[in-house]
């Protein structure tokens, strides 16, 4: 009976307005982002070229020059009284109470030896000496002597505690303030990386999943939503309660089917790349990954789709109204703002849409791999846990609870009323 | 009618009276302010205006109602304009909090800016439902324009990107009739419905 | 298992209000009505009977099995509601496919079952036909078809004239008679017509109580000899309805035609006559406020 159901289910999907829209959407908005990625296919890179800035940048180590960064910036800050973060990609001003203000300058004794009024003067000397009017030099405040770098971080993380997140101070910042141009050798490391570890199409696929998890961050509830509050316009439960189908079977074969027939879209688009490289390294000794758009677009891509439809499903269960819809919504702006400094990749932590807005950084997703697991995983599990409490509400409706009496629906007025 | 706009207006206000959590009101620049009208407050125009004709989705009720007195489509214009008042409400209360915090706007051009996003956005939704008879169609078309535009959509947007406050203030005129337009098409529409 | 719904002292509760209380009755093969007004609890008998509501207190059996065996209830009953509405950009044909999937036929049984059962309400050119554009008959008819589509052993049908014209309620009726042949079909009505011309047995509801359980006749018998007709001018017709329960009124020019209820003559020129369901009726509820018309 499951089968039967999930096929009526997808031949109802099918029919529906709204997933041929979602279709629509879903290649407009691929067509606009990646359109032709032919036009940043990778070659390998030449000696001597002038700028290896599309392999990236790289990370500079040098502790020194990290410190320097991080401490003229706290410098300033504590100097000004002006401490911004960006928490979710808009920008805070930070204020703080006395005791919080004294241990930060207390922090900068320790790793400067300049107390406030000492940086305040080094920072006018600073600017006396390099008129900003003509050519801004930034201000560079030095590390004390011996400090260690272990020591620092440690300082620096009690630093961005008291700031909250978003901070300038986390190490990722820190790090990557302090940034250099690819050269030869790192651009031939990244080149080497997306050919042989990625298989080249895995790269061009992360790139694919980054773009399409923002739209698929979103689409999908409004799918859900609709096939749900459709039962309820059609004032159909009755007949569907009393009918030997279980509650698991037909919420599961909705389900199903919604995946499925969202999902299709997204495969067949993400066939797309894989062509172009294709075409691109034909008749170069590259191996090409073929069966990699299946690892991404399944471990990538459907974990988001998965929970973003299981929780439509769940409110508009519940709640009986569109709702789900507003959720989402903000549910999807906070996914996209955190990830807004981490679009490089590799920083997935546990965010609904992890970003990887470029095809190389491998050694991002190596590292960041183990998390993004944990990620998608989490987000796996609970899509499951979404659908088998949507299942005990349906049934709790079957039964007669968590019904509302009248015909008509909340929102809707009452034909009396009128 | 009140008992209609209730959990529309309570939504609004709960993601506004939130936003001081995740944004900073305070001490932002011209550029900055302008980013939090236009790409946050603005969203309320989707809460407030898109549910306009919810109440009466029951066909057999808008019968009922058609039969009536009062034209329809006057019941539908009355909401949106208390919908849209409404909403230039809290936004000025909103910018209002923000000038306290010391931030930096000019308050008549931000004001119509953000507002004929409002109209905009809930223009939008309402000829979407209207033309399809689906309130999840309704907040589907704002917030797909919303992922465009912020997916970089400036390029293929161009008079109608949303987040013009600063780079293309004529965006906003061209926003602001465009809403009008939107929903009075979708208010004739819906009250011209038989379906 | 023979075919029989047994019901002991059910209770059910909306909150605080009693919609059922201490309902007893036992309903075998052949037509059973429930007759009663709005909101005397029908639909709730009936939604407990198709497991759509739990039940508060004493026991409800069908064909043995208890009712909170969801599951193998749903297997032997049928059910078609009130306020019967299916998708409505469907064709006949596909909302009959679906409602059988949701019922667990096989693709076979949904390919022979479905054809016949149209034919049978006379829905067979209409397989293509949008749920939309059905009228209120057809879409009646449709809901019997997809009631028994699994053939059950039950049959409950709650309101299922209310709102069509004449011509189609009596075909209605013949369609439920035909069904009835070897089952149970249960069917509430507050439409006096609808119990006369189908049941054999009935039962009496108000404010979630049995009032009368039993065959029609057995009810006729409550107002034998009770009934009487009269023709009286229209000035007088007040000062009657005050001292008499009237049953029936008819307007005939200046005069009207009523039948009213009496332990014995009334007045001059009142004759006796057969009683009607609708006058037994009456009686039943005499005192118990509103008093419905047919």
């Amino acid at each position: 009976m499951f089968l039967e159901l999930w096929k009526k289910e997808c031949g109802q999907v099918a029919k529906s307005l709204i997933y041929w829209l979602y279709v629509i959407v879903l290649a407009v908005f691929f067509v606009s982002q990646l359109g032709s990625l032919k036009s940043h296919m990778l070659k390998e890179p030449k000696k001597g070229q002038d700028s290896y800035a599309e392999y990236g940048t790289m990370q500079s180590n040098d502790e020194r020059e990290i410190m320097r960064t991080a401490l003229s910036s706290l410098a300033q800050g504590i100097w000004y009284e002006d401490f911004t973060t960006y928490p979710v990609g808009f920008v805070k001003h930070i204020t703080l109470s006395e005791e919080e203000m004294d241990e930060i300058e207390g922090i900068l004794l320790e790793t400067t030896g300049m107390s406030r009024d000492a940086a305040g003067e080094d920072i006018a000397r600073h600017f006396q000496e390099n008129n900003p009017e003509n050519s801004y030099v930034p201000y560079v405040a030095e590390p004390k002597e011996g400090l260690a770098y272990e020591d620092f971080l440690r300082k620096m993380e009690r630093v961005s505690e008291i700031l909250g997140p978003g901070s300038d101070f986390t190490e990722e910042r820190m790090k990557a303030s302090a940034k250099l141009p690819m050269d030869y050798e790192g651009a031939m490391e990244a080149y080497r990386d997306l050919v042989e570890k990625d298989g080249y199409t895995g790269g061009y696929l992360r790139l694919f999943c980054d773009y399409m998890g923002i739209i698929l961050g979103i689409l999908p509830v409004f799918v859900a939503a609709t096939r749900i509050l459709r039962d309820k316009r059609a004032q159909m439960q009755d007949l569907i309660f009393a009918r030997k189908a279980s509650s698991f079977a037909i919420i599961t074969s909705r389900y199903a089917a919604m995946l499925c027939m969202m999902m299709a879209p997204v495969m067949v688009l993400s066939l797309a790349p894989v062509v172009e490289c294709v075409t691109f390294t034909k008749g170069s000794k590259i191996a090409l990954d073929y069966l990699a758009f299946l690892k991404y677009d399944l471990g990538w891509l459907l974990p988001t789709v998965m929970v973003v439809t299981a929780l439509g499903l769940f409110l508009t269960e519940i709640t009986e109204s569109a709702l789900a819809v507003l959720v989402q919504g903000i549910w999807w702006f906070a996914a996209i703002s955190l990830g807004v400094d981490k679009l490089h990749g590799g920083q997935y932590g546990w965010n609904l849409i992890p970003r990887h807005n470029t095809e190389i950084n491998y050694s991002g997703f190596a590292n960041g791999y183990t998390q993004l697991v944990y990620n998608r995983i989490f987000y796996v599990i609970l899509a499951i846990a979404l659908t088998a409490v949507t299942i005990l509400i349906y049934e709790k409706k079957r039964k007669g609870h968590l019904r509302r009496r009248g015909k008509i629906l909340r929102n809707y007025k009452r034909t009396d009323e009128a | 009618m009140k008992h209609n706009v209730l959990w529309q207006i309570l939504l609004s206000a709960v993601i506004l009276l939130l936003s001081p959590l995740i944004l900073g009101l305070r001490n932002l620049d011209a550029v900055q302010s302008a980013k939090v009208l236009e790409m946050y407050v603005a969203l309320i125009g989707i809460i407030l205006l898109v549910p306009v004709f919810q109440p009466e989705q029951n066909k057999d009720l808008r019968d009922l109602i058609q039969s009536k007195y009062t034209k329809i489509s006057v019941i539908y214009s009355v909401r949106v304009l208390a919908a849209i008042c409404i909403g230039g409400l809290m936004l000025l209360i909103y910018m209002w909090v923000m000038k306290q915090g010391n931030c930096e706007m000019e308050t008549g051009k931000y004001f119509f800016g953000v507002m004929a996003e409002i109209l905009a956005f809930g223009g939008l939704g309402i000829l979407a439902y209207s033309l399809s008879d689906n309130v999840v169609i309704g907040y589907m078309a704002p917030a797909v324009y919303y992922v465009a535009a912020y997916g970089g959509g400036a390029k293929y947007l161009k008079k109608f990107y949303p987040f013009g406050m600063v780079t293309d203030y004529d965006t906003k005129y061209v926003l602001f009739a465009a809403g009008l337009v939107c929903i009075l098409f979708g208010i004739i529409i819906r009250g011209k419905s038989r379906r | 298992m023979k075919t029989k719904i047994e019901i002991q002292h059910l209770d059910k509760f909306y909150g605080q209000k009693k919609a059922l209380s201490d309902v007893s009755l036992t309903i075998e093969e052949g037509m059973f009505g429930l007759l009663g007004r709005n909101g005397a609890g029908k639909t709730t008998i009936m939604k407990v009977l198709a497991t759509l509501l739990e039940k508060q207190g004493g026991s409800v059996k069908i064909c043995g099995i208890p009712v909170e065996n969801a599951s193998e209830i749903r297997k032997i009953t049928g059910y078609l509601p009130q306020d019967f509405s299916m998708y409505p950009n469907m064709s006949v044909y596909e909302a009959m496919d679906y409602l059988g999937v949701l019922s667990g036929l096989t693709k076979a049984e949904r390919k022979q079952r479905i054809p016949m059962l149209l034919e049978k309400v006379n829905l067979q050119s209409n397989y293509r036909t949008k749920v939309k554009a059905l009228s209120g008959g057809m879409k009646r008819r449709l809901g019997i078809a997809q009631a028994i589509l699994h053939n059950p052993k039950i049959l409950i049908v709650d309101e299922p004239t209310a709102g069509l014209d004449p011509e189609e309620r009596v075909r209605f009726r013949n369609l439920l008679c035909e069904i009835a042949d070897d089952r149970i079909v249960i069917l509430s009505t507050h439409i006096v017509g609808d119990i006369e011309a189908t049941c054999e047995k009935i039962a009496v509801l108000d404010e979630g109580k049995i009032l009368f359980q039993g065959t029609v006749a057995e009810l006729l018998h409550l107002v034998e000899g009770k009934v009487y007709k009269a023709e009286i001018s229209r000035h007088e017709l007040d000062a009657v309805k005050e001292r008499f329960l009237v049953t029936s009124i008819l307007a005939l020019g200046n005069n009207v035609m009523i039948r009213l209820l009496a332990e014995e003559a009334p007045f001059q020129g009142a004759g006796r006559c057969e009683p009607g369901v609708e006058d037994a009726y009456m009686y039943l509820m005499q005192g118990r406020g509103d008093l419905l018309c047919s």
